[in-house]
């Protein structure tokens, strides 16, 4: 995609901004974005220039400048107290517990530092057991309605045998 | 475990094997990691932080893919010997500040394994191999993590994936990094077009001691910047894809800079390999730069050969904290630059 200011250069600084509910996207090139000084992108001097320094708190200053407060200030996190504004103001969460609470609001800004707001990578070895159980226990129901009680049995002991080793 | 017993021995990582040691100093992979419900150290009470430590040592107690292990209480450490730990690649700068909060590094005997317990997260799990090993580091820090996992309560959505204070570190809280050696690319004035090219396929370029600091004497470490959406075997591929590539690039730039002019480059190294060899005074600046040279030189067979690893130590041990530990007390900077010539001086005569 091509850059929409220069038109010239490869658009890779893509970026949304929502101003009194109307919605603008732009996809330009660095050196537009570097121009305009958006992007949340910062360039240092010397051997990096050039070179993107992520800047969270450029990022979520941004938000705060182009979104509109819709009660959303007032989000707190039950577990560790954390309120949206300050999450903004110093940009890391407080606890895991702050990813339920600013669920909604944390999609648009993982999407805007990743690309991507979903993990596809590793799980630790409880969450990959209650997939394998859940993925048993429907098996099993299946074998009892088409009546395979052999099979059924197996299934059964190979259940417990996680469930036992889980507590 | 003391500090004094991390100064004689040599960490395994500089050994200068693994594949393009000549290039690749080191591969490191980092895993960032919290406990479910405990506030992110920022937010944590001192005992929530307490807690967080005892149960994670009772969990490294029973991970049967660590041993020989010892522990640092960051807070009955002085100054120096957090910045010695800092310049020998085992916790960052932002561990190194004095806080009123409990931080602890867990380190290995052969210093392939830290694992930094509440920096900005509950754990921040490293490890280090020497040259273009990726897939080994993986393979090691996978299990270490895996274990840990079984005994701990680990912060993770199906959806975010591992939930880290920072949003950017959100997913796979992986950072896979090569630290490379770079320095005809340097001399040819190919690097500023290389990093850039870098930066267009999402990875991000830092200097010799990783986060937070800048790329001097011609060393450049090359990470990931994205963290989620991605599964770790793809970040991994990416970087060690790139890296096969810069590796190649800079042996084509080595091997243009002995056909130009192959009598200037002797001449112009050992003039710095003979400057290593008698000089009196050098900060750690133009003792980095000199290594840099040499490094590159012995590689080339333009001086005699100098085994990597002594290099690569020597890397380390020019530091102002190595240089003062090994002393053992506070040195002025003047002092401390001396000292740094007479080790260089004894270290490359002797060998």
């Amino acid at each position: 995609m091509l850059c929409e200011v220069c038109k010239k250069e490869e658009a890779n600084v893509h970026f949304t901004t929502v101003i009194n509910g109307e919605v603008t996207k732009m996809n330009i090139c660095e050196s537009c974005a570097e121009e305009k000084g958006i992007g949340g992108i910062s360039f240092s001097k010397g051997v990096l220039s050039g070179f993107p320094d992520f800047a969270v708190g450029e990022l979520l200053a941004e938000l705060k400048d182009f979104e509109i407060a819709s009660g959303e200030e007032k989000l707190k996190c039950t577990n560790c107290g954390l309120s949206y504004h300050d999450f903004k103001r110093i940009g890391r969460l407080g606890c895991s517990e702050c990813y339920k609470a600013f669920r909604a609001d944390l999609i648009p800004l993982l999407n805007r530092i990743h690309g991507e707001s979903e993990h596809r990578g590793k799980m630790p070895s409880q969450f990959n057991k209650r997939k394998e159980l859940f993925s048993l226990q429907k098996e099993l129901q299946e074998a009892i309605a088409i009546e395979e009680y052999e099979r059924a049995a197996h299934l059964r002991d190979k259940i417990r045998a996680i469930k036992k080793n889980q507590t | 475990m003391e500090i004094k017993e991390l100064i004689n021995h040599q960490a395994k990582w500089l050994n200068g094997e693994g594949l393009f040691a000549h290039i690749v100093i080191s591969s490191r992979i980092r895993l960032a990691r919290n406990l479910k419900d405990i506030p992110f150290p920022h937010r944590a009470k001192p005992s929530d932080l307490e807690k967080v430590f005892s149960l994670i040592e009772d969990a490294l107690g029973r991970d049967k893919s660590l041993s020989d292990w010892g522990v640092l209480i960051l807070n009955s450490l002085s100054s120096i010997e957090r910045q010695f730990l800092f310049e020998r690649h085992l916790i960052s700068i932002e561990h190194t500040q004095k806080e009123n909060k409990p931080k602890f590094v867990v380190i290995n005997k052969d210093e392939t394994v830290s694992i930094m317990i509440n920096e900005e997260d509950h754990l921040r799990i490293q490890v280090l191999y020497s040259g273009l090993e990726l897939r080994r580091t993986w393979e090691l820090i996978d299990r270490i993590d895996s274990e840990l996992s079984e005994h701990l309560n680990y912060a993770f959505s199906q959806e975010f994936g591992y939930l880290t204070s920072c949003p950017t570190n959100t997913g796979t809280g992986m950072r896979a990094s090569v630290l490379m050696h770079l320095p005809a690319l340097v001399k040819q004035g190919e690097i500023n077009n290389l990093i850039k090219d870098i930066s267009r396929r999402g990875l991000v370029v830092r200097g010799f001691y990783g986060e937070g600091t800048k790329p001097q004497a011609s060393f450049f470490q090359i990470s990931n910047q994205l963290t989620l959406g991605l599964t770790e075997e793809e970040i991994i591929d990416n970087i060690e894809k790139v890296s096969t590539q810069i590796v190649i690039q800079e042996e084509k730039a080595r091997s243009r800079l002995l056909n130009e002019d192959k009598r200037k480059i002797k001449y112009s190294v050992e003039l710095s390999y003979g400057m290593l060899k008698n000089g009196h005074i050098f900060s750690s600046r133009e003792a980095m730069n000199l290594l840099s040279e040499i490094r590159m030189s012995t590689c080339l067979k333009l001086i005699p050969e100098i085994k990597l690893s002594l290099l690569n130590e020597l890397l380390l041990l020019i530091g102002p904290a190595h240089l003062q530990l090994m002393e053992g007390r506070k040195l002025d900077a003047l002092i401390r630059d001396s000292k740094r010539a007479l080790l260089l001086r004894k270290k490359l005569t002797k060998q």
